[in-house]
């Protein structure tokens, strides 16, 4: 197979004739060049792209089976991470302005190293939302990432940049963060694959932080397979990083075929049906009956877990970014930079009351892990509004602005650090993909990962591939 | 001990009260705030009390402990 066909493969794939010698990673790396240089102009998905050093690690990866040597489960597979990953050599943007004049990092972030020892090809930096505070994927300094399956919509964000690279095969694997939804939400509007993994299961040293206390990393792929294989080589404690927990690897590649036997599953009513569309609910309601799943519960105070992320994510983001915003909230991205002020400026009770309440939020999301297993919730209201999409909707009776409501669904489970893969199952009404999320128990990534495979075995999951 | 569950909640605040807040907190941390910046950050903190009454108004007691936990 040619190395431009293998892009179009899975990275299972990719690796497979890498080791094979049947292709080798430097024609791989060099497709992926070409492919990003004919196909990014229109997406602007990449800001970065670091060829040079792509050609000089896939020769390595391919004098390394040469020798007789196995470079890895990722033999030759080009990845890309969105540009708050440290890239050594490169300014680290966080999608800012401020960013790009800071000195070129010295090392590589080690969710990239990681990527890297199992045999992985760096391909460059993504695009995404200004130092991640965003859902639409649009940028003020950069530009917007721009929807494969549209390019007059958004891809998400905040990590667009990192799910348009993969839906429109430019890599098969790329990495993102999430802090309140920035993995789930461009994995739905670009109908790809997503993980944000348990709070503290994957180490972010090497990356921008946002909210500290809720910061999470994790890939996009576009088969439930690549997602595990990125995320086994992701794993592992990290000392550089606080909350990393120090947990042995618990890799799930090869539990994949159990599927989603003897695993319990209910679906998400009450918060979780208000506020969708008719398509959105269609997609969860079908996930659900191809998973078996014969009841609906209800979690306790969305609207208020839903508060909490908000005042949690303003405040730790205004205190951390202060001094910046002494002297340089003008070459803040608007779109940000008011929220950033405003959350300098919360008061302390406001903060101890939601990390209360984000405590008895936690006690009884696991009150409900107690009978069952998984869960399943759509990712987003609605499929990609058009870019620059402003103003208000109405959702629950309240108006909220069209960019907040964005990932009302996604918050309240990152605030108590649940893994969750959000799917591409189901079409807007326009032919826009979908997103529905599955959500396990802490450190249960397995099953979510299992359903995630059953609802692509039985066809439910899957990723389009983008018109022309 | 004040009774936790007999002081009311606070409701969210008004634009005004906003802009007084936003004025009396920056100048206590020598944040000074642009003047294109004033209106949208004065609609955050606005959005940001209707979340924070939210919370306040949910009745915990004094034992419920906070979430994050500092592991030494």
């Amino acid at each position: 197979m040619r190395a431009g066909a293998l892009l179009d493969q899975s990275s299972a794939a990719i690796a497979e004739a890498v080791r094979s010698r049947a292709a080798s990673a430097l024609a791989v790396a060099e497709a992926a060049i070409a492919r990003i240089a004919a196909r990014n102009p229109a997406l602007n998905a990449f800001t970065d792209v670091t060829a040079d050093r792509a050609l000089a690690e896939a020769r390595a990866v391919d004098a390394a089976v040469a020798r007789g040597e196995d470079p890895g489960p990722l033999a030759g597979v080009p990845f890309a991470v969105k540009n708050l990953f440290d890239i050594r050599g490169l300014a680290t943007r966080a999608g800012s302005l401020i960013g790009r004049e800071s000195p070129p990092a010295a090392r590589d972030a080690a969710a990239i190293r990681r990527l890297r020892a199992a045999g992985a090809v760096l391909l460059g930096g993504l695009n995404m939302g200004e130092y991640a505070y965003d859902f639409t994927g649009e940028n003020a300094h950069d530009g917007p990432t721009r929807n494969p399956h549209d390019p007059s919509r958004m891809a998400g964000g905040s990590s667009g940049g990192s799910a348009a690279a993969v839906a429109a095969r430019l890599v098969p694997i790329a990495l993102g963060s999430d802090t309140n939804g920035s993995i789930r939400v461009p994995a739905a509007f670009c109908g790809v694959y997503g993980l944000k993994p348990t709070f503290g299961r994957l180490t972010r040293a090497g990356t921008v932080p946002f909210v500290a206390s809720l910061d999470h990393i994790g890939p996009f792929a576009r088969s439930v397979r690549d997602l595990a294989l990125a995320y086994d080589a992701l794993q592992g404690w990290d000392a550089e990083d606080p909350a990393c927990r120090r947990k042995a690897a618990e890799p799930v590649t090869n539990r994949l075929s159990l599927g989603a036997a003897g695993l319990r599953i209910a679906r998400l009513g009450g918060a979780f049906d208000i506020g969708a569309t008719a398509e959105v609910i269609a997609a969860v309601n079908d996930c659900a009956a191809a998973l078996g799943v014969a009841r609906s519960i209800n979690l306790p105070e969305i609207p208020r877990a839903r508060a909490s992320a908000q005042i949690i994510t303003a405040a730790e983001a205004g205190a951390l970014h202060l001094d910046r915003l002494r002297t340089r909230a003008l070459d803040y991205d608007p779109a940000t930079r008011d929220r950033f002020l405003a959350g300098a400026l919360v008061p302390a009770p406001w903060v101890y009351a939601a990390q209360r309440f984000r405590r008895w939020f936690f006690e009884r999301v696991m009150e409900t892990f107690r009978g069952v297993d998984v869960l399943v919730a759509p990712a987003t209201p609605f499929a990609a509004p058009p870019i620059g999409s402003a103003g208000t909707i109405e959702f629950g009776g309240r108006d909220v602005p069209v960019r907040a409501a964005i990932g009302l669904f996604t918050s309240p489970f990152s605030l108590v650090g649940l893994p969750v893969v959000s799917v591409p199952a189901g079409r807007s009404a326009e032919g826009l993909p979908l997103g529905v999320q599955i959500i396990a128990a802490p450190w249960r990534e397995e099953h979510a990962l299992r359903a995630a495979a059953a609802l692509e075995a039985e066809g439910f999951a899957s990723c389009p591939a983008p018109a022309g | 001990m004040v009774d936790a569950s007999s002081s009311p909640a606070p409701a969210p605040v008004t634009r005004a009260e906003a802009e007084r807040l936003l004025e009396a907190v920056s100048a206590a941390l020598a944040l000074p705030i642009p003047p294109p910046c004033l209106p949208g950050t004065s609609d955050a903190l606005v959005r940001l009390s209707e979340a924070a009454a939210l919370l306040l108004s949910f009745r915990l007691g004094e034992r419920d402990e906070p979430a994050p936990v500092f592991r030494p």
